[in-house]
Order: C-alpha cells, then structure tokens, then sequence
C-alpha cells in the first residue's frame, strides 16, 4: 500500500503524460494464458473484461486514467471496434488475452494485431436486449440472472452479442440499443432495461370466440292457439253474439271447400280459423295467432327460429310423397338367432 | 471528515446489502431452474427406455419370424382381441418355447400374462430378458405394491406340466 502511494506519487512528480493511453498488442484466446485453469477460461469467456500486460498498469498508472479503466479495441484491417474492461494485468509482455465472443465480435484470430486505447464512456442510463436463444422466457427470475451476470461486464457497445452462463447453458444477448451512447458504462449505474422478443419467437395468434347468436327453436303453435281459442270461446258465449256472413262457399270444380265462419262480438274481435283438413288436401299448417295479451309498459321480443310458409309447405309436401312411396310397416321388427349370447 | 466517512460507511452497507439480495435471488432461481432441467431430463430419459424397450421387444419378434413347432401337445390360446391360435410342442420343449409361440402372433400385446383355465393356474414362461424388461416397465406399479409383478420361468420347467389340450387365455397388461 504505502509502496503503491509512493509509485503513485512519483509518477505524478514526473510531471504525467498528456493525452490517451494508446498501444498495440497480439491477440490471443485465454487458453493461451499460462497457467489458464477452466474456471479462469470461463470466467473471461463470459465476461467483458481483458488481461493485459504489466508493464500495461505502469504505463497506465502515468496517463492518470481515471477509474474505472475502460478501454476502446480496434481491428485496425476491418476498422472493427468495440469497448471493454480490464480484469487482471497478468498477461504475457505484448499480449492481450481477450474472450472469444469478443474476439469473434472484431473478427479477430489467435496472434492478429489490435489497437488498444483508454476510454471515458458515459453511465448507461437504458439499454435494450435481445436474447438469442428462447431458452431465456424458461428463467425463473431473469431480473436476477442479469443482475448478477452484467456485473462482469464493465461495459456495453451497441451490436456486441454477449454471452453470460445459467444453469449449464450459454445464453447470448444482443445489445440492440444504448442510451445515451453507442458505448455505456454500466458499472455502479442504474439501467432501464429493456428487451426484444427472443430469437425464434413467434407471437402466438389470438384465438376470436365466435359470438353465440344461435336462435332457439320455435315453440309449437298450440300455446298461441289456446290463448286465441280462449279468447273466442268467451266471445261465443256472449248473450250479444250473432253470425254474419254465414254459409258455405261453394267452388267451380265442385270440391269441397273448407268451412270458416266469423264470430263477431260487441267490444271483442276475434278471428279465429278452424281448419278442417279434407281427404284429398294437404294438412295445414299452423295459423299466425297474435297474442292480445299485452300490458303496457313492457315489450319483449322473442327471436324464434321461424321458417317461410313456403318453405314449410315445401317440407310437407315432400313428407307426403315419401310417405306415400314408403313400403308398409307390417312386418316391421328386428331378428334373433340362436347364437345371440356371441 | 467524518460525516464524509460516515455518508461513504452508509454507502457502502447499502451497496453491499443490494449486492447479498442480488445474489441471492439468482441462487434461488439457478436452483430452481436446475431442478426444472433435472426433471426435463428425466422424463425425456424414462421415454427413451419405454421405446427402448419396445423396440427389443419388436426385434426379438422379428428374430422369431418363421419359426414353428410341431408335437403332440395341443393347446389353445386366446388373446385379448378375440382372436386363436392352436399350437403344437412336445412335451419335452422348455416353457420358453410357448412363450416364443405366444409372441410370435401379430394380434400378442406387448406386455402380457398367461392364465390356464383348467386347472385354474399362472402360466409363467417368460424367458430372463422379458421378466427384466417387464419388471423395468412397471416399476413404479411394482414399488407401488401392485400384483402386476412378472415371475421368470422354472428353466427346469418343460412343456408335459400343461396338460393336454388346455385352454390358455393371454391377459394384456398396461
């Protein structure tokens, strides 16, 4: 400590250096790193932190970098670029050990050149996710995961695809967009997160329910018919009741008609049909009765599913023709034979 | 100077107790998560081992194909579709060998129990390869207590112990 104040010191006695830290290194993967364990490897795989040489911290220690370092890498043959910090300075001398998605990210292979300059980049203040991977809505807590797995990474650029490690799985985030920077720092920040839907998704299509607009059957035509019947029955029984326009009449061919009669009664009007079908007519159908029985003040309307005249005596008709041509039904049962129990 | 190190004192308690509930919501839901896996993993594994099964099954059927015996022990047998079959062993043959009759059958399920009527008895003829895949098969209803456990057959057992002409009905089991 007192050692490390003093080198400190003496730096700055030197008078410092002026301008940006700015150096090239060769590139490897941290399998290359000596020493390398499988958790070291895995902690910088998924994480956005580099190693650098020490002679790096010393010259770093003369620019008065402020903390925390952060660092802008360059693929100076593709003119790729990306953002990163800095994890351990234990690496070879000219050499950094970078992840591989970062590598990949600056289409960078194991002994390519990179430029590595220092950095200020602002505190993100929002960013926007997308997840590779659909593995990622099956996280119980993905606040939680992100919370914990961000924190190795010092900052975020704009199109970088970061992996982070769950649960024995890989999965990667594309960094869709940043605010108020194409590169943030997301250290000791506080971050609106945002995310896209995953890779793969496919919204679910909404299923419409089709209104229930079934309409009941039609009642039969009796309970109107006892109401009308009724009503015409007190008629008939009135002392002022008379027949007019009584008789039969009478047709051109000779057949029989069917008889009506009409009941007219002081204060009451009543129509009323009888139908009397006859041998060599068709069976009625059912007359309109109107239901008299109504109270001021409330009026419902019943949606019946009524068929056309027309359409009914059509189904008449066709009833009675095949009627007609149906063979008998005497003799008409089902058979037994002695082997009914197989 | 020191309400500076003691705003800085406060910071860091607050910092370091959103630090432990970070951490321990992610143990909690990697836990979880990896119990979620567990069980993904283990029901993909048992269907594997039930088609696995099947399958030998299937082979051994394949394997059978063409094969008939001859003999003056007849018997019937009933499967549960309805449908017979009249086989003939000498009496000298191993119980296995009804069993690789029975199977050989298109209308034989999988999985199966054979019952005589008269007398009323279990006719064990499995060979070791069906009683272990049988009893791999139902070894939840096994550990259960149910009475669906298969017996392996007698090797010493021959075909004279049916009597002649019986009537063996083939119960499907599932």
């Amino acid at each position: 400590m007192q050692a490390w104040i003093q080198q400190g010191l003496h730096g700055m006695q030197m008078g410092g250096r002026v301008g940006n830290y700015d150096q090239t290194f060769v590139v490897y993967g941290p399998v290359f790193l000596p020493n390398a364990t499988q958790s070291k490897i895995s902690e910088i795989n998924y994480g956005g932190k580099i190693l650098l040489p020490s002679s790096a911290l010393n010259l770093l220690m003369q620019y008065n970098i402020p903390m925390p370092m952060l660092f802008k890498l360059t693929n100076m043959a593709v003119q790729r670029v990306t953002h990163c910090g800095v994890l351990e300075f234990s690496a070879p001398e000219g050499q950094a050990i970078l992840p591989l998605w970062m590598m990949q990210q600056l289409g960078l292979d194991d002994g390519d050149t990179i430029r590595i300059e220092s950095a200020t980049l602002p505190k993100a203040t929002f960013a926007k996710l997308k997840p590779m991977s659909l593995e990622f809505l099956n996280i119980t807590n993905p606040k939680a995961v992100l919370e914990v797995e961000l924190r190795k990474y010092a900052c975020l650029t704009k199109n970088d695809r970061i992996p982070t490690s769950y649960a024995g799985q890989t999965l990667e985030f594309l960094v869709v967009d940043l605010k108020p920077a194409n590169s943030v720092c997301i250290i000791e920040c506080d971050v609106n997160l945002d995310f896209d839907p995953p890779e793969g998704y496919v919204e679910q299509p909404r299923q419409v329910t089709p209104a229930v607009t079934a309409k009941p059957p039609a009642p039969d035509a009796s309970a109107f018919i006892g109401a009308g019947q009724k009503a015409g029955g007190s008629g008939g029984t009135g002392q002022n009741a008379t027949s007019v326009f009584g008789g039969a009449g009478r047709r051109l061919d000779g057949k029989k008609k069917p008889s009506s009669s009409v009941s007219l009664s002081d204060g009451t009007g009543v129509s009323t049909s009888n139908a009397a079908p006859v041998a060599n007519d068709l069976p009625a159908i059912p007359p309109v009765v109107v239901n008299e029985d109504y109270k001021p003040g409330r009026v419902s309307f019943l949606r019946y599913d009524y068929k056309r005249v027309d359409v009914l005596e059509k189904e008449l008709r066709e009833k009675e023709a095949s009627k007609a041509g149906q063979p008998s039904n005497v003799f008409r049962g089902g058979n037994r034979t002695l082997r009914g129990a197989r | 100077m020191p309400t500076n190190n003691h705003v800085q004192k406060e910071k860091f308690a607050e910092d370091r107790a959103l630090l432990s509930q970070q951490n321990k919501e992610y143990a909690e839901s990697l836990a979880k998560d990896i119990a979620k896996k567990e069980e993904k993993d283990k029901i993909r594994f048992e269907a594997e081992q039930k088609e696995l099964r099947k399958k030998t099954i299937q082979d051994y059927r394949e394997k059978l194909k063409g094969t008939v015996s001859q003999g003056p022990l007849r018997l019937l047998v009933r499967y549960p579709n309805g449908s017979r079959l009249i086989l003939s062993f000498s009496p000298s043959q191993p119980m296995t060998s009804l069993f690789d009759a029975i199977i050989l059958n298109p209308a034989c399920p999988d999985y199966f129990s054979v019952r005589s009527v008269y007398p009323r008895a279990e006719i064990h003829c499995y060979p070791a390869w069906y009683h272990t895949i049988f009893n791999a098969e139902f070894k939840d209803e096994t550990e259960k207590g149910a009475n669906n456990v298969a017996k392996e057959t007698n090797e010493v057992k021959c075909l004279e112990t049916i009597p002649n002409n019986s009537i063996l009905y083939v119960n499907l089991i599932q």
